[in-house]
């Protein structure tokens, strides 16, 4: 027994002293008034309260929320259109999936730089290519208008994570489902509608899942590209917790901050899990 | 298998398992002797041994050529004299890594703040030296001192640092651009709004209406507030006076001169492709921007990365607010205050080196190597720094703008980070037509007021 901990206490000290311990004393720090110079004073539900009344907090917590449900559709929809031109039997198509897949591995730091050149209102690519066929340049990450879209535009790129689990899924649908669908005179989008998605749905799912958790912490791209920018327009929750916490010195602020993003989150995930009993099909039951 | 090789392999494993045990024991052993010993030996303050010098730890921001230049200022420190030995540790120019180190009860001797906005905040909550009393016994005098250099160190009234230099703000014009908008090359917008109206003609667009060079580089709001002569905090009372009228008219202004510029869209989308401003892809020079409000780093930049330049710009405090003729000299003074933690173990060394920092010789030659103002009176005046070359005249005009009694200080206070956070999105809501000045001020002023009545609540628990 002893031999076994002393065996596994590599784990289970990194995990009390680095994931376990933190939680639990962000919790208690998000009861307390804690300006990083002084002792932390409890104040029970202050922060709590405090927070509601924050309209800066509601700000960001509907932009989040608005960008959540923007990025996840148009994120996941491309992945499986990805997946599914990838899932031909040609010539090059390993290469093809690479090509695609590459993106996703760079960096969210190496990816922020790349794109903000990209999306540069003076020379980047984008406004070069609309130019070049007589339309006018779009701000994209200068204008309030564009910069979410923008954000969107860049997550798309990095899509090949996604469509590689899609891939795989896709090419575990067993043939004789698409045969019976073609038999019974289903053309390409019934069969898409009533046969691949359906066989999808539990990658879906976990997709949905993972695009929730990731959007409502979405900070690394906003803090280098625009740091929350311009007008507020990307101040993205996560960017307001770090600048209470780090800018403002209201660590016990942001540690109620932080808290209320998981229930958040908590409640997001929930919420499509109970709806998934409607739209998931799992091939066992 | 064999039951004999069973038997075998059995007793090896278990020698071996045996051997493994006695050897990871060992570790064991050494590891809890280590551990030990450097509970015993390293956690203490070793900062004297009892026949050397007293050690002052010293933690500073600059890093590369102005890094080397700083350590040279330490060495010399270190080799003058005999009692104090001044250890420095270069680059940390974030703050948050002092502030965790003072939190932590571990903080250095002496820290240079990157940002002087912290200094509110931390000399509020009691984590900084007061220092009124060592200047009344110093032989150093604050008449001696740049009046906008101690204003950057003291809050409430009391000084918590002193800085080393300082740097200040001006307006730069290209002399060429000005003669070809036909505008007087040698003489400065008097005014704001001449300054206005000189932007949007110096501003050029192309056939397609696309901004080509912008006649000024818009400026940050504390600039505007200057030439308005803001009125950020009511000392008195010490509350924030965000929503005071001549801030509203700062902001109004500011609203102005973008729409002068061409609208906040199309500069924000301009400026985008400015690449890294600090170096030779800044618009002005590469004459992307006729004019800009810069500071005093730049004039020794320009036979550097701007050579075309030389001989053909010049530089004039930034022009005033027509209704605000007294001011004659409006600038914005900065510069990262040197601190002394409350939990600095040798408190006295670490004054007498900042006391030695403001020797006019230091000052100099620290101001030749990186061209930042110096923060002594004396040294603003030495013919090296000021005369001779053009770079060197243009430097000596900062020096004197940097001792104006119209210096604009964004003030220390609790809440100044939050201050500034709170103005800038002010100013973002006021160019993009969303807020009136009145209300995003007024706004401003509510927010403020809110984290100031916090951060009162708990000084007093």
């Amino acid at each position: 027994m002893l031999v076994g901990l002393a065996f596994t206490s590599p784990w289970l000290i990194g995990f009390v002293v680095f994931a376990l311990g933190p939680v639990i004393a962000s919790a208690y720090l998000s009861l307390t008034d804690y300006p990083l110079m002084r002792a932390p004073v409890f104040v029970g539900l202050g922060n709590y309260t405090e927070l509601l009344g924050d309209e800066k907090f509601w700000r960001y917590a509907v932009l989040n929320t608005l960008f959540m449900f923007l990025e996840i559709p148009v994120a996941i929809g491309v992945a499986i259109a990805l997946a599914m031109l990838l899932n031909q039997r040609l010539r090059g198509i390993t290469l093809y999936r690479t090509l695609f897949f590459l993106p996703s591995i760079v960096p969210a730091v190496a990816t922020a730089m790349l794109w903000r050149w990209i999306f540069n209102s003076e020379y980047g690519l984008l406004n070069a290519g609309l130019n070049s066929i007589g339309l006018p340049s779009i701000g994209w990450l200068t204008d309030p208008r564009w910069s979410k879209p923008s954000f969107i535009l860049m997550d798309v790129w990095g899509a090949g994570g996604a469509m590689v689990i899609y891939l795989a899924s896709l090419q575990g649908v067993p043939e004789h489902l698409y045969e019976a669908a073609h038999l019974d005179g289903a053309g390409w989008w019934s069969r898409t509608r009533f046969v691949t998605l359906p066989m999808l749905s539990p990658v879906i799912l976990f997709s949905v899942i993972t695009g929730v958790i990731g959007t409502f912490q979405y900070f690394t791209q906003a803090f280098i590209m625009t740091r929350g920018g311009p007008e507020l327009s990307t101040l993205f929750y996560a960017l307001y917790l770090f600048d209470n916490a780090f800018q403002y010195f209201k660590m016990g602020y942001a540690c109620a901050l932080a808290w209320v993003l998981f229930v958040i989150t908590l409640i997001c995930t929930l919420i499509v899990f109970r709806s998934s009993a409607k739209w998931v099909y799992y091939e066992g039951n | 298998m064999s039951v004999t090789n069973l038997a075998s392999m059995t007793a090896r494993v278990c020698l071996l398992a045996a051997s493994s045990l006695r050897i990871m024991r060992q570790i064991g052993r050494l590891l809890i002797v280590g551990a030990v010993s450097a509970a015993v030996g390293g956690c203490g303050p070793q900062t004297t041994t009892p026949s050397g010098p007293t050690v002052v730890k010293l933690w500073s921001g600059w890093t590369g050529k102005e890094g080397q230049a700083f350590q040279r200022l330490v060495d010399s420190y270190n080799t003058e004299q005999s009692r104090v030995w001044v250890d420095n540790l270069g680059g940390v120019n974030d703050d948050t890594k002092t502030i965790r180190a003072i939190v932590a009860g571990d903080p250095p001797d002496l820290a240079f703040l990157w940002n002087p906005a912290n200094l509110g905040p931390l000399a509020y909550n009691g984590a900084l030296t007061q220092l009124d009393s060592y200047m009344d016994t110093s032989r150093l005098k604050r008449r001696e001192l740049t009046p906008a250099g101690l204003r950057v160190c003291q809050a409430q009234g009391k000084l918590y640092a002193l800085p080393l230099l300082l740097d200040a703000t001006a307006l730069f014009w290209n002399m060429d651009a000005f003669r070809s908008a036909g505008l007087p090359p040698d003489r400065p917008p008097k005014d704001l709004d001449e300054l206005l109206r000189y932007a949007r003609s110096l501003s050029v667009r192309d056939e397609k209406g696309r901004t080509v060079r912008l006649g000024l580089m818009a400026p940050s709001i504390n600039a505007v507030l200057a030439a308005f002569g803001a009125q950020l905090w009511d000392d008195r009372n010490n509350l924030p006076t965000a929503d005071a009228p001549v801030n509203i008219a700062a902001f109004r202004y500011y609203g102005r001169l973008l729409e002068a510029l061409g609208g906040a869209d199309r500069v924000t989308a301009f400026e985008s492709g400015y690449g890294q401003t600090q170096g030779e892809n800044n618009p002005f020079f590469t004459g992307k921007a006729a004019m800009m409000i810069s500071g005093e780093w730049i004039p020794g930049w320009i036979p550097k990365y701007a050579p075309h330049l030389q001989g053909r710009y010049r530089v004039a405090p930034i022009p005033s607010a027509k209704s605000q003729p007294e001011i004659r000299m409006a600038t914005v003074v900065g510069g990262n205050p040197c601190v002394i933690p409350a939990g600095s173990r040798h408190k006295r060394e670490a004054w007498d080196f900042l006391v030695w920092l403001q020797r006019s010789v230091v000052q100099a030659r620290f101001a030749e190597a990186i061209n930042n103002v110096p923060n002594v009176t004396a040294c603003q005046r030495i013919p090296s720094l000021t005369s001779g070359s053009e770079a060197r005249i243009n430097f000596g005009k900062f020096c004197r703008i940097a001792g104006s009694p119209d210096a604009f200080v964004f003030p220390n206070t609790p809440v100044s980070g939050i201050y500034q956070t709170e103005l800038n999105e002010a100013k973002d809501f006021v160019i993009y037509g969303h807020k009136s000045p009145e209300k995003a001020l007024s706004d401003a002023q509510v927010r403020v007021m809110r984290e100031l009545r916090r951060s009162v609540r708990a000084r007093q628990r």
